[in-house]
């Protein structure tokens, strides 16, 4: 009898301290991998709220039937991954990289733009009519800067300028 | 009568073995169960925490194709900002126009190169292609993932 209920009891004591470990290991993990999820999503947040870029000044060269706009864009927040920008311009995607593909491109290739360092970004080919244009540029954290212009006959101007980021909605 | 003590020991050595067994096997069972769940929920939330997107359109210029009288092909512009990967496909996302959810028959999706994609990784644009009719005014798109992660853009059609 006595021996019965020291094997019984070893037996559901051993099986309590494994089912607590099972447990813990499992809480552990997930503990650590929402943490870690939970960081991240506070970082981007903070990211969307430390990232702006304004549009400092703009060239144009007019051409005989159309003209070529340099916009210069500074960056007036953290440090952001230019490689990770995607275009919009006159409501089609446009990569940035490279002007010859799509006639949206850098002047010079970057990979990254410090707080205060401006990028030159060439929009060429664009018909010379007072047609209004723009240009949306988002960056790896989904907020973006809109550019609208126009040529008014003699001169491009710039219309407006945003900026906006995402923000959840329910 | 001799050999009925060590016998009834050796039985209920044998029952309370079993019993004792049979605890630790149905505890254990449980706490497979729950720490499975456990883990789940926790890579669910993780996930979401982890998944974000914007739609980047021009609000004033979604892209249209299609002739009279329609239905048209508008073209929406998705940007994984997030951390993972996020599915790309009708069975993975819903799409809302105005409050009411597009048949997954109208819907394509597709890479900026216009090549049939199942997925975006961090970064990555991808394009949802509307077969629909929409009227000119303001209307208001809203996307969900599988992971119910939201977002939602107001657009006008001249």
């Amino acid at each position: 009898m006595g021996f019965s209920v020291s094997a019984s009891t070893a037996i559901l004591f051993t099986s309590i301290l494994l089912v607590l470990s099972n447990l813990y290991i499992a809480w552990e993990n997930s503990y650590v991998q929402v943490k870690d999820a939970e960081e991240y999503w506070y970082d981007l947040r903070i990211s969307r709220l430390s990232t702006r870029l304004n549009l400092t000044s703009y060239s144009y060269a007019i051409g005989s039937n159309h003209y070529n706009l340099t916009l210069t864009i500074e960056n007036n927040g953290n440090t952001v991954n230019v490689g990770y920008w995607s275009g919009i311009y006159d409501g089609d995607y446009v990569t940035l990289s490279d002007v010859a593909d799509d006639d949206v491109g850098f002047l010079s290739p970057l990979e990254y733009l410090l707080p205060g360092e401006s990028v030159s970004l060439n929009i060429t080919f664009i018909g010379l009519n007072s047609s209004q244009h723009a240009l949306w540029i988002f960056i790896g954290n989904g907020c973006g800067l809109g550019i609208k212009w126009h040529y008014n006959g003699s001169d491009v101007l710039i219309d407006t300028t945003s900026w906006t980021c995402p923000s959840e909605v329910t | 009568m001799a050999a009925g003590g060590p016998a009834s020991e050796l039985i209920m050595f044998i029952v309370a073995i079993i019993v004792a067994g049979s605890v630790a096997g149905a505890l254990a069972y449980v706490t497979n169960d729950i720490a499975g769940g456990i883990k789940i929920r926790g890579e669910g939330l993780a996930d979401n925490l982890r998944s974000d997107f914007a739609i980047i359109n021009d609000p004033e210029n979604i892209p249209v194709s299609g002739t009279d009288p329609g239905p048209y092909n508008y073209t929406f512009y998705i940007k994984n900002v997030g951390k993972n990967s996020i599915p790309f496909s009708s069975d993975a996302l819903q799409v809302f126009i105005d409050g009411k959810m597009i048949s997954p028959s109208n819907l394509t999706f597709v890479d900026v190169n216009d090549l049939p994609t199942s997925s975006l990784d961090p970064y990555e644009v991808g394009k949802i292609v509307v077969t629909t009719n929409l009227s000119s005014g303001f209307h208001k798109l809203v996307v969900v993932l599988e992971n119910g992660k939201v977002r939602s853009f107001v657009f006008r059609i001249p």
